[in-house]
């Protein structure tokens, strides 16, 4: 390695140091709120005042799809749009041809694991109301579980799993339907009975007659239309992530190779 | 002592970047980044925001790390 | 009484994370450094889960269980990858 390049790394590595350090050194003190800040917790569980509230007891659940909830639909979108040009610019005819993989004591692990990891998706995604996570953190762990497979085991387990390019594309398409639906459907009953109905709501407001909750006899569950949602995402985001790693672990140049041997 | 754990968690931060930065073997320094990538969700959870640590742990240190592996493959694992 | 005990064992867990770091600063090959940040992360997922314990705060466990799972398929990949072999076949 020559000078020049030390002296760009030190440089960079110095320059990344000094602005964690500034950052750090801005950090506010404890118990102080921004106005923003104070606009969300004065507003979000409101009773006395309920111009602005969102009814919704989880302060981060109010602020993504109460306050912020088309930001949250616009990055799915993002996230959609970036699938489909990696499929566009990669995707061959897929071969997920049978091999034996690695050691029987990884892959008798791996199919355990696999179990296990499917399992916290699930969980992570549907307690999301109470503890920490929801459908993009349910989603990647999901992508996790198929991920282990492929390496483990080969491509061509998939399909004893009930899986495939093409299924995986369905899915995800599905819970993209299952998000927009949910939002578009109390715009379209809004406009044609002239009342009030709310978008992304996350918890059944009393002066509308369109509640979610009520209507889907979801109230005792969560309270709130969270839950279909996030199913949605974690769907959505896992069978992205799955169908990037198998697009990418595609073997290149196989024609040609073929063609040779024969 | 919170923010001494913190300090030193970000001190070995930049140290593991150097250390990204300077060596030639690529697969080590994947190793590395995953290992970055840990004590950023350490910090994240000592700081008490364990949603923020989950995406983490799960898109940034699991799945980051599967998309270099792939892309090691198609690679030389030594530079120069 | 639980108390006591459970900040010894806290204790004991951060000294084996302390010993496995020395591996993974001094080790001569990648395997040995993988192996090294595998006992690392349990340790880490183990101390995640008494702190919660500690605290009284169940929801900061569910990182504890992401955390010990990605690890097992981390060193699957370094695995995989040193087999020699195309990954997914």
């Amino acid at each position: 390695m020559s000078l020049k390049d030390s002296i760009i790394g030190i440089s960079f590595v110095a320059l990344m140091t000094a602005i964690l350090i500034y950052a750090f050194l801005g950090y506010p003190e404890v118990g102080f709120v921004r106005p923003l800040g104070e606009f969300y917790l004065y507003n979000t569980f409101n009773f006395n005042e309920q111009g602005w509230w969102s009814a919704s007891p989880n302060a981060v659940t109010g602020v993504l799809w109460d306050y912020r909830g088309y930001d949250t639909l616009y990055e799915t979108m993002v996230f959609y749009v970036g699938i489909v040009a990696i499929a566009l610019f990669f995707e061959k005819e897929s071969s997920l041809r049978r091999t034996s993989g690695m050691t029987v004591i990884v892959r008798a692990t791996t199919k355990l694991v696999f179990v296990f990891i499917l399992t916290s998706a699930m969980a992570i995604t549907i307690f999301s109301v109470k503890t920490p996570g929801g459908g993009f953190q349910g989603g990647s762990i999901m992508a996790i579980a198929y991920i282990a497979i492929i390496i483990a085991l080969s491509r061509g387990f998939l399909p004893e799993l009930r899986m495939d390019l093409s299924k995986a594309h369905l899915i995800k398409i599905f819970g993209l339907i299952l998000i927009f639906s949910l939002t578009v459907i109390p715009v379209a009953y809004s406009l044609a009975s002239g009342t009030v109905a709310y978008a992304l709501q996350n918890q059944p407001k009393p002066w509308s007659e369109f509640g979610y909750p009520t209507f889907l006899g979801l109230y005792s569950l969560s309270g709130g239309m969270v839950i279909p949602i996030q199913v949605g995402e974690l769907v959505h985001v896992g069978m992205g992530f799955t169908i990037m790693f198998l697009i990418l672990t595609e073997r290149e140049g196989k024609k040609e190779l073929g063609g040779k041997r024969s | 002592m919170m923010e001494l754990i913190v300090n030193l968690l970000l001190a070995s931060c930049v140290m593991l970047t150097a250390a990204i930065v300077y060596t030639k073997d690529l697969l080590l320094a994947v190793v590395l980044s995953g290992a970055e990538g840990v004590m950023v969700a350490v910090i994240f959870y000592l700081l008490l925001a364990p949603d923020i640590a989950l995406v983490q742990v799960a898109a940034g240190v699991g799945i980051s790390t599967a998309f270099f592996i792939v892309g090691l493959r198609k690679l030389r694992r030594h530079e120069e | 009484m639980i108390d006591l005990l459970l900040n010894v064992a806290i204790s004991m867990f951060v000294l084996s994370i302390v010993f496995s770091l020395y591996r993974m600063i001094r080790g001569p090959t990648v395997p040995d450094r993988m192996l090294a940040l595998d006992v690392i992360s349990y340790g880490l997922a183990v101390v995640m889960g008494l702190i919660a314990i500690v605290s009284g705060s169940p929801y900061l466990i569910v990182i504890s269980f992401s955390l010990a799972l990605w690890f097992f398929i981390g060193a699957l990949y370094v695995a995989r990858y040193l087999e020699g072999e195309e990954i997914g076949e």
